[in-house]
């Protein structure tokens, strides 16, 4: 070997993507990969605090205690915390106390120049839409501060729920990447139903057309993308009706091969909803409370997310019964991502309520 | 990971403090009363959130601010103005290492990028109002109303810490001045034993004694007397009376347990070896206390013990920083001149802060006693040998009724070449000295030579301008006349002349006889203006 030369291609990125299919135990392997990282302190991050209940339970699973080189953070404390308070005297003059919630556009007619205003209420509270933007620009007025506090801290970051990321959100996640912070993204973005914010940034990117953004930074050589195509959740038939939505994506293989005497993919006349429901138990889902439906304790499709049920009876939106009728994806095209959310809940058997005479999909009709 | 720098505004004596510290070892000297304790105690209360060994929280009192400003505060009131309510700050700047990231930021009050905490006391804007209310009769306050205050214990990167847990840095006092009962006494020592164990060996402990109370109960001879009382049931109570141990969780072991030295329960050991057994085993507690804070170290020690400990503290010291107040030139001597920080007026000022270096060599090389003089006397008269030393003792003495060291005044004896190096340092340390010194003949050339101080406010160049009276003799014998100076010595000089020749040949023991005689002299001008 000595002496020989050799054509050593770019150095992958230390940072990368990873998308995985619902049901592909993603909680369990950030958990897994975390703990078992021993140089420096390795951030779990998640939206919302759910999920850092979440993470923590299955970390507790693993040991009695999580180590001190794993710090649990929920995105907004992390965003609070470790980048924007520690050099906001570059930005403005007061501590920032804490977040402002807000759906929507915050003071969208303040300009920026405007710091105090613009950013803030009452001079401490800073506007959720706008944290990850004061980040970025006080970065850039600190020196890079920022990122380098960030680069001192940790030694890995590791972001769950990277699909709900929106708005400048992005542009803090590609300033981390392009600051040389090893980064972690764990994520699907076939299940972007909600934004972490709304700004107008970034509004190409909006749910799962999130991946193009993946796919840029791929291009920049900051991340490398893969994805976890196993479900351990779904049966191939209910993995594939969820893969339905997402045409272009890579197939999903289930690991689910437990057989019951309800397999599959079921159209419910509405007059037999009531039979269907003695008979399966099933956990109703619809697209939102303006959904019309038999009470039965309904769940929201975006609320249904993480969670796991045997079997589900989807109330279809107005698209969706279309898309059922003519199995034509443009009908729900703009709530692909909540289809493949609700679809994806269920281990054995997905119905749908569903009286139209002729189907577009695939499925069989259910009958008392 | 080691203290930079320590900033404090108004607490208790040190209304504005800003000291830059040693990496290692910083010997902490300074007058009574200007501090030095209070800078320990700051600096322990900013790393801990506690105060006399309980949170500050519970320990907040009005006495805590600094009684100036209290006292401003409340005149400005009174004159109707408005002025911003007392406030205490304490920042502690740690110097930057990876481990302490998490309080990494910019926000203190120099606005520098490094590791920190910062504590500070403030009014609650919650209870403006209510405090407003009890401002608006300013002749009635005494103290500040420290109910409507809060706390705000943060790192520089402006997140809360919660408790000392949250700061990378194990700090540990030692005061043993404070302790005043014994209980406390080993109450702290089981601290200190404590921090020294591994988790581990903790619970091992706990469950010990734990076992060990309950066995207690199984024992026949207990079980007997336990029978009987039983068997007192109705007499007394109506309910079964028995004994036991306390195995709630209050009885924990820390409680029940009592250090021993050489099998003698610590309490009973002298206050001395106490106090050197503390020291130690807070060095020896293992590498995760990093800072350690002493309180005049040499307390109840022998000098041999002293010699002995702080031997030990300079040799175990490792990665450690330590602070040690001191008022003994020993422990100075001992820790080296370099690591002197010398404490006043909110100022730490150390020896490798002078501008030439060669004083500063000079200094190092010195014995630290003569050092520490200078640093610990409120003012010095540098005198060019013995004899100009016993005569500025005994004028001074005779002007004031009292040894100059009475007064905090030191007479230094001082090397004629090694004058400009004092000089230097008192300039440094903001020391008022005085030069006694003889013009030689030639009051130019003196001038030239002190060029640098002549129009000094801390240094007087204390000379006689007349040319023919070039030495401390000549101006004795001007001063008293030759009839005095024969009764002081005790001699029967006809003129002048002879008397200086003898003078001049016996210079130590003229100076002795006017240092001892009871018959009255004057001290010649310059030497009077130096012990005015």
């Amino acid at each position: 070997m000595i002496g020989r030369l050799r054509i050593i291609s770019p150095v992958p990125s230390a940072s990368r993507i990873i998308i995985s299919a619902a049901g592909g135990g993603k909680t369990t392997r950030v958990v897994d990969q975390a703990l078992a990282s021993d140089q420096g302190i390795t951030a779990l991050i998640t939206y919302t605090r759910n999920n850092v209940r979440e993470i923590q339970l299955k970390a507790y699973k693993r040991r009695p205690v999580i180590p001190s080189h794993v710090e649990v953070l929920s995105w907004y404390t992390f965003l609070l915390r470790e980048l924007a308070r520690p050099y906001r005297s570059a930005m403005h003059k007061h501590r920032i106390d804490g977040i402002h919630w807000i759906e929507g556009k915050s003071v969208p007619y303040i300009p920026a120049t405007k710091t105090g205003a613009h950013y803030f209420v009452d001079g401490s509270r800073v506007y959720s839409d706008k944290i990850a933007k004061f980040i970025c620009e006080c970065d850039k007025r600190s020196g890079g501060a920022i990122m380098r506090r960030l680069k001192a801290r940790f030694s890995h970051l590791i972001i769950d729920e990277i699909q709900d990321m929106a708005g400048y959100d992005l542009d803090l996640l590609e300033l981390i990447l392009r600051s040389g912070i090893p980064v972690t993204f764990v994520g699907d973005h076939r299940q972007a139903t909600f934004s972490t914010n709304n700004a107008p940034k970034n509004k190409g990117f909006a749910g799962p057309a999130i991946i193009k953004k993946f796919e840029q930074w791929k291009k920049a050589g900051l991340v490398t993308i893969d994805y976890e195509c196993h479900t351990h959740r779904c049966s191939q038939v209910i993995a594939d009706l969820g893969d339905s939505f997402f045409p272009l994506e890579p197939k999903t293989i289930s690991k689910n091969t437990e057989v019951t005497d309800h397999d599959g993919v079921f159209l419910v006349a509405s007059a037999d909803v009531g039979a269907y429901m003695t008979a399966y138990s099933p956990q109703t889902l619809r697209y939102s409370a303006k959904t019309k439906c038999a009470p039965y304790n309904a769940m929201n499709f975006g609320e249904a997310k993480g969670l796991t049920f045997d079997r589900v009876l989807i109330y279809p939106h107005g698209k969706a019964v279309s898309w059922l009728a003519s199995g034509s994806l443009s009908h729900v095209e703009k709530s692909a991502a909540k289809m493949y959310v609700a679809v994806t809940r269920a281990r054995f058997s997905v119905a749908f309520v569903f009286d139209g005479k002729k189907c577009g999909i695939q499925a069989e009709r259910w009958a008392p | 990971m080691f203290i930079q720098r320590v900033i404090i505004e108004n607490y208790r004596c040190l209304k504005s403090a800003n000291v830059s510290l040693n990496e290692k070892l910083n010997v902490i000297v300074g007058n009574n009363e200007c501090g030095k304790s209070t800078l320990l105690e700051a600096i322990h209360l900013a790393m801990t959130g506690q105060l006399n060994g309980r949170p500050l929280l519970v320990e907040l009192h009005p006495y805590l601010f600094n009684i100036d400003l209290v006292e401003a505060y409340i005149e400005a009131l009174e004159k109707g103005t408005s002025p911003e309510p007392p406030r205490i700050v304490i920042e502690v700047y740690l110097a930057d290492d990876s481990t302490l990231t998490k309080l990494k930021g910019d926000n203190n009050s120099l606005g520098l990028d490094q590791p920190g905490v910062s504590l500070v006391i403030e009014l609650n804007p919650a209870h403006a109002e209510d405090f407003a209310q009890y401002v608006s009769e300013p002749s009635e306050i005494r103290t500040l109303p420290v109910e409507y205050y809060w706390i705000k214990w943060r790192d520089f990167a402006e997140n809360e810490i919660i408790n000392a847990r949250g700061i990378p840095l194990q700090t540990s006092l030692i005061d043993a001045s404070t302790i005043r009962n014994s209980a406390a006494a080993s109450r702290y020592v089981v601290d200190i034993v404590k921090e020294s164990l591994s988790p581990k060996e903790k619970v091992d402990l706990a469950l010990s004694y734990r076992l060990m109370k309950d066995r207690f109960l199984e024992q026949p001879k207990v079980k007997t007397i336990n029978d009987a009382l039983a068997t007192k049931k109705g007499g007394i109570s109506d309910k079964v009376i028995s004994v036991s141990l306390d195995t709630s969780a209050r009885a924990n072991w820390e409680a029940g347990i009592m250090p021993h030295l050489d099998d003698i329960p610590l309490p009973l050991v002298g206050k001395g070896e106490q106090n050197s057994v503390k020291i130690k085993l807070a060095m020896e507690t293992s590498a995760k206390s990093h800072i350690i804070l002493i309180e005049e170290a040499e307390n109840h020690l022998s000098y041999a013990s002293l010699s002995e400990l702080i031997g030990h503290i300079s040799a175990n010291a490792g990665s450690r920083q330590i602070f040690i107040t001191t008022h003994s030139s020993f422990v100075l001597n001992k820790l080296g001149v370099e690591s002197v920080l010398l404490f006043q007026r909110g100022e730490g000022i150390r020896l490798t802060d002078l501008k030439d270096k060669s004083t500063q060599d000079y200094f190092m090389k010195l014995p630290g006693h003569d050092t520490l003089r200078l640093i610990l006397a409120k003012r010095s008269i540098l005198v060019e040998g013995p004899s100009d030393e016993l005569i500025v003792q005994r004028a001074y003495e005779k002007r004031h009724g009292k040894a100059p060291l009475e007064d905090g005044v030191d007479v230094i004896s001082v090397n004629s070449l090694a004058f400009k190096r004092f000089l230097e340092i008192a300039v440094l340390l903001k020391k008022t000295a005085d030069v006694v010194t003889d013009n030689d003949g030639s009051v130019s050339a003196l001038k030239t030579k002190y060029a640098d101080y002549l129009g000094s406010a801390i240094v007087t160049i204390q000379y006689d301008d007349d040319e023919s009276l070039n030495t401390l003799e000549p101006q004795l014998l001007a001063k008293n006349g030759l009839a005095t100076v024969n009764s002081v010595l005790g001699q029967s000089f006809s003129n002048d002349a002879a008397a200086l020749a003898y003078m001049a040949s016996h210079k130590a023991d003229t100076a002795l006889r006017f240092f001892e005689t009871s018959v009255d002299w004057s001290p010649p001008d310059y030497i009077a203006r130096a012990v005015r």
